[in-house]
């Protein structure tokens, strides 16, 4: 019995040991959160844009055209379908004619009995044009309205003709005219008209009258004729000089309007192309031709003016004028304007052509304004709307460095900096980059790179956080070096994070 | 050269070469208690010095929890009064090994009987284990407690791996020991198996890459894990997994399984002897309710590549939605998460081994009261191979009081000094063993917990063990 109290005792007190042990130290219900320390590294964003793929973000690509090469302009195209029309030349003016014919009465006071007798006349009309002399014509359009009256009373039927004018069949025009009842007007669109006296007209009446009884010594007629709408379709004749005046004048754009700044062009390159279906040499004087901008004072694109281009006759189009053109211009664009005289037989010379309404002088301007430049400072200003108040980011950053690298063959320095902005309480909240050059050309063809770290302590965390918007401006220049720019141009980009983390994750 | 000498030459040679590989799961100081009845659980070929044994419940009651590297003190920051205040992810991750192991295993037994006929010692157990081990890297912990910073180039990732087992089974028992002649003694314990739950990991691994220039990250991912449980799991219509499928008790006494002991004993001498053993040579069949999960990345959209999650960044575009648009913002996390989802299907039957064991012991008895071993045992676990060296002196007092002081040595695991306590009061045998002391007193900051305890009765005289002048090992009842 001794021993089994013995061997109790000896449980007794192992059991007592091994519930000795201290408890406090794995209480763990005051554990509250992790303690983390780390560094994570994040890719946040790339890119690889090429020119071309810059111009399409611009969304000005539709205006460029691009060479071979790789080359690019901004290609403006101005067409003038019509500077000079035919249509316009081959019209007569509208006229009027009156006419009081007075003729002795051959007849005796009394007439024995009623006679049937028929009175003839004859006159020339001249038709009114400003610098046609129409020998031969098809009529497009025109009309006649014809009236007489005479102290006779009714004259019954009057049968008006002319040997110049032709139907299609070549039959003398006729026009029976009725005083009283009849028609008294007559179209002349589709007739002929032909005649050896430039724009004259010769036309005969042929009176036919019954007279019971004549009571006046004297035949008294008044004629009346109105002509309007008179155009020819084709005509065969003589033309003056002819010329009509053009104005261009007209906005353009280059880039989006929120760049900024002026770029010295060189090598722009003018074009006239022109058809001159008339069958007279023409020509083109431009007197009046400026370009400005914001900023930019007009100045004058030819020198010295004015410039005389010749139009030669042809059915299709043909380049006439060509030159290269140097200047300043604003990045957003300008205003053009050019006044211009387009001339018809400036030479005056003299002898028989054919002339048709549908004869025109068109013109195509196009403009070549090739990426060749260089730039004092052109500015991008953009604004970013960002929404990360409600994130709830962990409040444990240490440091946030932003490491953004640049790797360009664009020929262009490149600075920017980047604004925080509150727009709720229209304060800027940080300063990301502060004239930072991102890009260092190096104008030699080679590639430049340019890394940049931006480091972002705690507290300015906070501040990006609470910030609505990003206002990136960002300055572009050559450095006085002449550039051409070309679609294959890359400018690679990537930005990372680095972000040190050191702090207690509540639970 | 005298065959005995050669015997223990060979016998030193088989313990230290096996010491170089062999892994042992579970050591206990009851083990070598040689008064113990549940000695046989190691050693089948025991030659108990009792009748018949029996208990109910109480007989064998265990905990253990191995580890290669978790401490507590290294988990937490603690407060100016000492307790735990917080988790330190980066200390924690320093105390990690490149390779880390926590297996957890615990049983109870329902019924023992052992029970000695006209020869040899038949033994019946009926019980439940749990067995679960998890094998797993530092990498997760060292990108949580570093970031990816830590972690850049093609050559360094940050890589994730684990590989978890685990599985509960109830055991029924049945052994037989027989003293072949004076020298050599064998057992064999063959052992039906009801599966209850089970979870096996064929793959469980991710790598995350950093591009050192551009930061791009690279992430691989292969989730591939089977797991039965003993209600019904299913996948429902939107592909979630449901585990609210009808229970019976009948569903206990699914999944069949066959296990068996085989040990032989081998006496030398009075003085020598050796022990092999093979444990848990067999399988559970798990053929109802599983399920098998599986991961990849997905190809959800733009940052899938060839397999992999490639984030190489935004797009400037995106970036201005990201920051300006939230519900774009929403969006893209949505399809973020898309990559990685994971799948619930239905799976097959499959099998699972058991945690066979290894073990190869050399007992030195002093006298018949007292006695050295030296034991190398190791153990197939679902996650690898680990093994256990240990050392052991077990002695009788009074007749009636057994103890037992034990050292075993696992990988990345030292500080196991174990101790046990048996003792028969009037007829009931009372033990109390830990094969990590430390661990009873700093269970958090030990490299293991284990504890055993269980009252077994011994419904018959005590036989008597001893061991002659010549060496022959003799029995009779009291």
């Amino acid at each position: 019995m001794m021993k089994t109290n013995r061997i109790a005792l000896l449980f007794g007190l192992l059991v007592c040991l091994l519930a000795s042990c201290k408890k406090d130290h794995y209480d763990v219900t005051n554990v509250h959160g992790v303690n983390a320390e780390g560094e994570l590294l994040l890719p946040l964003a790339s890119g690889s844009y090429t020119m071309m793929e810059m111009m399409e973000r611009f969304q000005i690509d539709s205006l460029l055209t691009f060479t071979e090469s790789g080359g690019m302009s901004f290609a403006y195209s101005y067409d003038h379908q019509g500077a000079l029309k035919g249509s316009k030349l081959l019209r007569f003016k509208d006229w009027e004619y009156e006419a009081h014919y007075t003729v002795e009465t051959p007849f005796p006071y009394g007439l024995p009995e009623p006679i049937d007798t028929v009175l003839n006349m004859s006159q020339d009309v001249v038709f009114e044009a400003d610098n046609i002399h129409v020998v031969s014509a098809l009529m497009k359009s025109g009309h006649f309205e014809f009236g007489l009256t005479s102290n006779l009373g009714d004259l019954g039927q009057v049968v008006v003709t002319s040997p110049n004018i032709k139907d299609a069949q070549g039959n003398d025009f006729r026009f029976v005219y009725h005083q009283q009842t009849g028609q008294t007007g007559f179209d002349l669109a589709g007739l002929l008209y032909q005649t050896d006296e430039p724009n004259t007209l010769t036309l005969n009446y042929e009176m036919h009258a019954v007279f019971d009884e004549i009571s006046v010594p004297q035949m008294e007629f008044d004629v009346h004729i109105l002509a309007s709408d008179l155009a020819i379709r084709e005509m065969s004749g003589y033309v003056d000089e002819y010329s009509s005046r053009n104005r261009i004048d007209t906005t353009f754009t280059l880039f989006p309007d929120n760049l900024s700044g002026d770029l010295e062009i060189n090598g722009a390159r003018l074009r006239v192309s022109e058809r001159n279906t008339f069958d007279l040499d023409a020509c083109l004087i431009v007197d009046t031709a400026w370009v400005t901008g914001n900023g930019i004072a007009p100045y004058s694109i030819f020198d010295p003016m004015p410039v005389v281009v010749d139009l030669p006759s042809r059915n299709v189009f043909g380049e006439v004028y060509d030159c290269v053109l140097n200047g300043r211009l604003n990045a957003a664009g300008g205003h053009a304007f050019a006044s211009s005289l387009f001339k018809v037989n400036a030479e005056g010379t003299n002898t028989l052509v054919t002339v048709v309404d549908t004869s025109n002088i068109d013109v195509r301007v196009d403009v070549d304004i090739p990426f060749a430049f260089s730039i004092d400072e052109v500015r991008y200003l953009d604004t970013v709307n960002m929404r990360l108040s409600d994130i709830d980011m962990p409040d444990m950053i240490e440091k946030l460095t932003l490491e953004l690298t640049f790797s360009s063959t664009i020929p262009l320095n490149l600075d920017g900096r980047f604004f925080m902005y509150d727009s709720e309480n229209e304060i800027v909240t940080d300063t990301l980059l502060v004239d930072s050059r991102l890009i260092r050309a190096l104008f030699d063809g080679t590639p430049s790179i340019t890394t940049l770290s931006i480091d972002i302590t705690e507290d300015r965390v906070e501040n990006v956080m609470r910030s609505d918007r990003i206002i990136m401006l960002f300055m572009v220049d050559t450095d006085a070096h002449d550039v051409a720019i070309n679609v294959n141009q890359k400018l690679d980009f990537s930005a990372k994070a680095r972000v040190k983390y050191k702090g207690v994750v509540e639970f | 050269m005298d065959m005995r000498k050669l015997y223990r030459i060979s016998l030193a040679v088989a313990l230290l070469t096996v010491a170089s590989f062999a892994k042992s799961q579970v050591v206990s100081p009851v083990d070598f208690m040689r008064l113990n009845p549940y000695q046989m659980e190691a050693n089948p070929a025991a030659d108990l010095p009792y009748e018949s044994v029996m208990s109910l419940v109480i007989g064998n009651i265990g905990l253990d929890v191995q580890h290669s590297t978790l401490r507590f003190d290294n988990l937490f920051d603690f407060d100016a009064q000492g307790r735990p205040a917080t988790v330190n992810l980066r200390q924690f991750a320093n105390s990690l090994k490149e390779d880390n192991f926590l297996g957890i295993h615990t049983g109870l037994d329902f019924f023992t009987l052992y029970k000695r006929p006209s020869y040899g010692l038949v033994t019946i157990n009926w019980g439940v284990r749990v067995h679960g081990d998890a094998r797993f890297n530092d990498g997760m912990f060292k990108l949580l407690g570093y970031g990816n910073g830590a972690f850049v180039g093609e050559d360094n990732p940050a890589r994730v791996g684990m590989d978890c087992n685990a599985q509960a089974y109830q055991e029924l028992a049945v052994g037989y020991q027989w003293n072949v002649n004076e020298k050599l003694s064998l057992g064999v314990r063959t052992k039906t198996l009801f599966g209850l739950a089970n979870v096996t990991t064929d793959a469980f691994d991710a790598e995350l890459y950093t591009d050192a220039d551009t930061y791009a990250l690279r992430l691989k991912e292969h989730i591939a894990m089977r797991a039965a449980l003993p209600n019904a799991v299913y996948v429902d219509g939107n592909g979630e997994l449901r585990a609210d499928g009808p229970f019976s008790v009948g569903e206990l006494f699914r999944n069949p399984g066959f296990g068996i002991d085989l040990v032989a004993e081998y006496r030398f001498d009075e003085h020598f002897s050796a022990v092999a053993a093979v444990h848990d040579l067999g399988f559970i069949h798990w053929g109802k309710n599983n399920i098998a999960l599986t991961g990849q990345v997905n190809d959800a959209g733009q940052f899938y590549d060839n397999g992999d999650f490639l984030y190489n960044g935004l797009d400037i575009d995106q970036l201005q939605l990201i920051v300006s648009d939230d519900a774009y913002r929403e969006r893209f996390l949505d399809t973020l998460q898309q990559y990685f989802q994971l799948e619930f299907t239905s799976a097959e039957s499959y099998n699972t081994s058991l945690n066979t064991n290894l073990l190869l012991r050399g007992n030195y008895d002093v006298d018949p009261h007292n006695r050295f071993s030296a034991q190398v045992q190791g153990c197939f676990l679902g996650s690898g191979f680990r093994p256990a060296f240990t050392v052991a002196y077990c002695g009788s007092f009074f007749d009636n009081l057994n103890a037992c002081v034990t050292y075993t040595v696992m990988p990345h695991s030292y500080d196991n000094i174990g101790l046990g306590v048996s003792a028969m009061i009037e007829a009931c045998n009372i033990y109390l063993t830990t094969n990590n002391l430390i661990g009873l007193f700093k269970p958090m900051n030990a490299s293991g917990f284990n504890a055993r305890v269980g009252i077994v009765f011994n419904l018959f005289k005590e036989r008597h063990y001893t061991i002659d002048e010549s060496g022959v090992t003799n029995s009779t009842n009291e």
